[in-house]
Formats: structure tokens, sequence, C-alpha cells
């Protein structure tokens, strides 16, 4: 079946461009009075909206244990292979589970943030932050360990980061070797 | 014979068969946790519930035989027995049966080390109900240590005594007993009697649940990582079947493997625990004593190239002596014993002596061998020439020594010792340190146990075959391959193998008693020799 292409053909007042210019002037007229949508970042933090799934953080329970039991659900639902998990038996005394993670490691340059391994998570363990902004001068820094990972915890636990941020909290994000 | 009829399916079966046995042959899939083919039927778990027409209630397949009916009584008028085990009376059984299981059961799979082989998640998963009606609390014990290699997690048994069957019948230690009455039912041992008896380890493979525990692997990994290489135990000459489970090249634990030539359903600890020995200092390269008593990395062809020159030093090939392995398979011994026999007219090896106990028995026919070379049997065979002992290879001056030491199990003492003195220069093949090695001029390094590929003889003539389960290090060769090697530079002629397998065929095909073992007919359970077979 043919198809009709139509092409543009400018007309006889086309050919002036002073109108198209005038629109065009008019528009960023308007545009000068109303709210602005670009933000000055990285002096205001873009805050992303709830869902947002981005750098990982390990939670901790009431007592400030970490919550995660090392049982590699997460690493076996993770389609990118880029979580790494060692178990050992956590201290007898502390009152919490049995096993935790020894070595707890993800890889952010193979993440691609699909979020699965929040879901496979039987603890509520592992989430992702609204976190976006972790660039770093070497790879081995967006390597994050178990210990990166609870001080994400620690500074995601008291709300957004950029809304707090934008209220003038200084935070600093750091993957590298905590 | 009766014929019976389960599920629609017409079978002609032994009388006083089990009908459990009959079913899971047949592969009908009957859910089970008392039952164990190795142990008694207590028919305590009411799991395995099927329907038989005639009988008013259910029935317990693993308590039920099946025997012939009189001509009268048969059902349809040729079967003495109709079985169903799918119909709804049954499926409602099993419902009701897993959920009074599960009342007290934590469910804490995400810290139990069997979740991904637990009998409680897969028969949940299969024949349960998603959800409990259980209101209450759940009853909470401590977790408990039964012994130096065995842990308890109380909340997670479901009463199987499966474990106390064990200790009762297999080993006759009777150390697990059921403790209390009901609600306080438990699984314990006597004030002072540890379970540590050889074969403990067994408990943790057939508890059909996550309750006992090994605390050698306990939190280790996750059994959907592992790789399962089905393989034999070369720790002793009993020979047990064995699976190897591996994760990122390193063994993490031994389950048995039920093979009833060797040894049936169980494993003992030495062998279980084996592997921890060779984590520690496995060689990587071949290596040479230097004056200082310090060791040198050479290559290996240089490291060839010694020997050679030792050998034209020291007497000539006619003096070169060698003791064969009873830790290594056939097919390095068999090379040694080809090519030694070429290099002289004269009886020039024997077997290196190794640890000999007695035997141990255990009342369930289980028999740990005193005999700790493990392939001493399979030597012997393949090796026509072997003089009588070490000793008897002291009556003429030796050159070079070749010693295949293998995992290091033999004593540094007696003849051996004074063989090696005698020795001009003596090439150890080894995977790791030993008495042996330290007394070498050189050392050859082979891949340790579980990397192995081999045919190994028990001392009742069955030929298994070692699956390797890990890579050696790269710089690391295969056993037959050095001995191959060592030949080729000894003799002069090129050695034609180029895996494990192409020395295996030669071994068939020249010793007597091996003519019909084949790798394919090996298969996973190995077959006996000629000789133990008739
Ligand atoms: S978000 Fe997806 S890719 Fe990233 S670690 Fe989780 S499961 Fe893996
Ligand atoms: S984060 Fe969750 S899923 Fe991952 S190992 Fe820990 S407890 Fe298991
Ligand atoms: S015994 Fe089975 S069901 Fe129970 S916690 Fe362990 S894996 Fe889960
Ligand atoms: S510990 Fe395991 S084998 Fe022993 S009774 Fe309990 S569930 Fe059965
Ligand atoms: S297996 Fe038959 S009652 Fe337990």
């Amino acid at each position: 079946m043919a198809t009709v292409v139509r092409t543009y053909e400018p007309g006889y007042w086309d050919k002036f461009y002073l109108p198209a210019i005038a629109r065009g002037l008019l528009l960023t007229l308007v545009r000068m009075f109303r709210r602005k949508d670009t933000i000055p970042y990285p002096d205001i933090k873009y805050v992303p909206a709830d869902g947002y799934r981005g750098l990982h953080r390990l939670n901790k329970d009431e007592d400030g244990r970490i919550k995660c039991v090392a049982c590699e659900m997460c690493q076996t639902a993770c389609p990118a292979h880029c979580i790494d998990i060692v178990p050992e038996p956590a201290p007898w005394d502390d009152g919490g589970e049995e096993r935790h993670p020894a070595k707890f490691e993800i890889d952010l340059l193979k993440c691609i943030f699909c979020g699965f391994c929040e879901l496979a998570c039987p603890k509520d363990a592992i989430e992702l932050t609204e976190i976006y902004d972790y660039a770093s001068f070497s790879r081995d820094d967006l390597i994050i360990d178990r210990e990166g990972l609870l001080k994400v915890y620690d500074i995601t636990s008291m709300g957004n980061i950029y809304e707090r941020q934008n209220r003038g909290e200084s935070i600093q994000i750091d993957t590298g070797n905590l | 014979m009766p014929l019976i009829k389960i599920d629609g399916q017409e079978l002609e079966v032994e009388a006083g068969s089990r009908l459990l046995d009959v079913a899971l042959e047949a592969g009908i899939e009957v859910p089970h946790y008392c039952y164990h083919p190795a142990l008694s039927v207590v028919g305590s778990c009411r799991l395995c519930m099927v329907e038989v027409e005639g009988m008013p209630k259910l029935q317990t397949a693993c308590s039920t035989p099946i025997g012939e009916a009189p001509p009268d009584r048969k059902v349809d008028g040729k079967y003495d027995m109709v079985v169903h085990t799918d119909t709804d009376k049954v499926v409602a059984g099993q419902k009701l049966v897993l959920e009074f299981l599960l009342l007290n059961h934590p469910l804490d799979c995400p810290v139990c080390d069997q979740a991904g082989e637990c009998g409680l998640q897969d028969y949940s998963f299969k024949f349960g109900n998603a959800h409990s009606r259980f209101d209450e609390d759940k009853r909470v014990r401590a977790a408990e240590e039964l012994g130096s290699g065995v842990a308890i997690n109380q909340n997670r048994c479901i009463m199987c005594t499966r474990c106390v069957r064990f200790t009762q019948e297999i080993t006759g230690t009777n150390e697990l007993y059921v403790h209390g009455r009901g609600y306080d039912t438990k699984i314990a041992i006597f004030d002072g009697l540890p379970l540590d008896n050889p074969l403990s380890g067994n408990v943790a493979d057939i508890c059909p649940v996550g309750a006992l525990l090994l605390k050698d692997y306990m939190h280790t990994t996750r059994v959907w990582h592992l790789s399962h290489t089905e393989s034999a135990c070369v720790e002793c000459s009993s020979g047990c079947s064995i699976t190897v489970d591996a994760t990122d090249n390193v063994v993490r634990r031994i389950v048995s493997r039920r093979n009833d030539q060797a040894n049936g359903h169980f494993i003992c600890d030495f062998g279980r625990y084996s592997f921890h020995k060779y984590e520690r200092s496995e060689f990587k390269e071949p290596m040479r004593k230097t004056p200082g008593s310090g060791w040198e990395m050479i290559p290996w062809r240089q490291a060839y190239q010694l020997i050679a020159d030792k050998v034209a030093a020291g007497g000539g090939p006619g003096a070169v002596k060698a003791l064969a392995s009873p830790t290594l398979p056939n097919e390095p011994n068999y090379i040694l014993g080809q090519f030694m026999g070429r290099l002289s007219d004269r009886k020039n090896i024997a077997l290196l002596p190794v640890t000999q106990l007695s035997d141990m028995e255990f009342p369930g026919g289980f028999r740990i061998s005193g005999d700790k070379g493990g392939n001493s049997r399979g030597a012997r065979d393949v090796i026509p020439a072997l003089a009588a002992s070490v000793k008897a290879l002291h009556k003429t001056d030796t050159g070079v020594i070749i010693i295949l030491d293998g995992d290091g199990r033999a004593e540094m003492k007696g003849d051996l010792t004074r063989l090696m003195a005698a020795a001009q220069f003596s090439v150890v093949v080894a995977c790791m340190p030993s008495e042996v090695t330290q007394n070498a001029d050189l050392v050859l390094p082979i891949a340790a146990p579980y990397a192995r590929e081999g045919t190994f003889t028990n001392d009742q003539g069955l030929v298994q075959w070692l699956q390797p389960a890990l890579h050696p290090p790269d710089d690391v060769r295969a056993d037959w391959q050095v001995v191959a090697e060592l030949g080729q530079q000894l003799t002069g002629e090129d050695h034609l193998y180029s895996y494990a397998g192409d020395v295996t065929w030669k071994i068939t095909q020249t010793t007597v008693g091996y003519g019909q073992i084949t790798r394919f007919r090996l298969g996973k359970l190995g077959q006996f020799t000629a000789s133990a077979a008739g």
C-alpha cells in the first residue's frame, strides 16, 4: 500500500517569518511571569516523587541492629547479578536474628534499579531511596558495602533527603569506602 | 504376585512390599516425613495417607503392606488393592496434617539452612494450605547443641523421630531420645552424653526439615547457589558415594548419596568434613628444595629437566624406584606401573604405606574401613609388578625415587624414611604439604581430591568415577598428566593420553577384572570388577 507523505509547504505569510517570531516571543513573555519549570540544580535539589527508585539502603530495626538476615533472596532475585552477600552467624547475645551479612555489596554501576531486591526481601531490610546524585571518580567507589548501605539508612530515615537539603541541612552522600 | 492399582496405574508387586515404596517407585508422589528407607517404620507423621478401597479410613502408605486378597474379595475381580492418592479426602487430610505440623513451626525460612531443600517447604507448597487458622502464640524454644558437629533448632522440629531411630538402629549409640510428652515433646540428649559418634552428621541429612543443622555448614551459603557434583569419598577404602556441594570453587559441604553397593544411605564424619584438610595450603607450582632448606618455585619444563639430569647422574633409569599411591585414582598409578616396568626388569615399585586402623562396624551395617588409603585395592589391581613392601625396594641402590604422595596420608617412618634417605634425589607428587613432601628434593603439584578425575576401587572391588567439583589453580596439573609426563621424560616415549578417560580406557583394556568397565556403565553408582562380582 502506498503511503501518502505530506510535506510542509510554507504559505505566503509564512515566508515573512515575523508572525512566527512574534508568537515565540509572546510565549517567552508569558513564561517570564509564570512559576519556573527549571531549578538551579545543584543549589536547589530536585525532589523526586514518592516511590522513586534510587540508591539502596539497608534498614535497621528499633534497636539499631541491621535488619538483613542475609537470606540472599535479593541476590537471587536480582536480574543484574549485582548483589554479593556473604552470610555469617550473628552475635548470640544481641537479641536479634541468628544470621546477618558479613559482606553485603551492591555494584551500583551494574544495578538497573528495578527494585526487585526490595520486593523479594522477606524482612523489609533493603529499600531503594530517593537518592540519585552519587557520582564518583572511581568504579570502586560505586560498589557500596554493608556499612555504606547502613549509612544511607541513617541519612534517609529522617525524611526526604533532598527536601532537607533544600531547607539548608547539609547531608553528605558518599558511596565510597565509608 | 499381588496386582494392585494406584491412581489408575496397574502394578504387579511382590507380596509384602510397602505401599509407599511401590507408589514412589511408580513415580506417584506421596508426601512423607517419618518414613526413611533405611529406618524402621513408625507411622507417626500421618502425612503419607492414601485412600484404599474397602477401608473406611485413610491409611498411612508407609505402614501398609501389600498382600494377596482372597479370590472372592478382589476388587473388580482381579485387583488385590485399589489405592487413590489424590481424592478429595486425601487432599483434605494432607492439608490438615500439614496445618498441624506448622502450628508451632517458626517459618523462619530466611535464616534456615534447610530452605530450598526442605520437606516442609516443598510439601506445604504442593499439598498444604496457604494460611493457618492458629491464633495463639507459637511455642518458642531455644536452640541447643547436641554434639560437636550438630545443633538442633527445637522450634523447627516436626517430631518425625528419624534422628532418634538413626541413633538406635544405624549407629546403635542411642544418644538421642524423645523427651517429654504432648506439647512439651522434644528431641534431647542425655546429660553428658553428646551426639558425637562417627556417623553423627547423617542426622542433619535425614532430618526432613531444618531442625538438625551441621554447625560446620551453618549460615555459609544458601542451597540454591550450590553446584552438586556426584562423586565418591576417597578417605577410606569403603568408598561411599557422596555429593560435593560447592560455590565459587570452594567446597561448602559434603552430603551422603545413596549407593546400596557401598554403605547404603550414609557417610561418616571423617569423609563429611575431610574437605577442610585440603583447603589450607594447596601447592600451586613445582618446587625445588634449595641448599638453605628453603623452597624455590620453578616452571614445569625445568622441573622435568632436573629429574632427567638427576636420573642420568644417579645410576640411570635402572636405579629409579617408585612408590604408587593408595590415595590417588587408578589412572596415575596405572601409568606409573607401566613406565616403571619399562625402566627395569626388577620390581622397582611398591605401594606407599598409609595409616592402617581396624575396621569400624555399626549395628546398621555401616562400615568404616581401617585402610585410610582409599584406593589400595585399585592400585594393586592396576600395577601388576608391585613389590611386596617398601622394604623390598631396599635390595638395590636407589638413584631417583618417585613418590606419589597424593593427599599426604603417608606416615614418615621405618622403611619409607630409610628409602628416602638412601635415594639421591626424591620427587614427590602431592597436592599439599606433608611429612613426605618436607623430605623431598622436588615437589610436583597435583589437583586436590575434589578437583580430581578418575576411577577409584574400594576394598570390595567397586569401581567408582570421581567427578571433579572444583577447578584446580592455574599451574596445577591433573595427577595422571603429571605422572604421564614424568614417564615421557624417563622413557623418552610420548604418552598418548589427552584426558583421564583415555587412561581409564587403557586400564580396562589391560587390567584383569576391569574388562567390562566403561565410563558410561560406571554411571553414578559404579561397577564391581569381575573378580569382585564373581
Ligand atoms: S534494583 Fe534490581 S538490579 Fe538493582 S540491586 Fe535491586 S534487584 Fe538488583
Ligand atoms: S536484604 Fe532482605 S532479601 Fe536481601 S539478604 Fe537481607 S534480608 Fe534477605
Ligand atoms: S524447616 Fe523448612 S519450613 Fe521450617 S524454617 Fe526451615 S526451611 Fe522454612
Ligand atoms: S530433629 Fe529432624 S529428624 Fe529429628 S525428629 Fe525433629 S524433624 Fe525429625
Ligand atoms: S511417612 Fe507414613 S506416617 Fe509418616
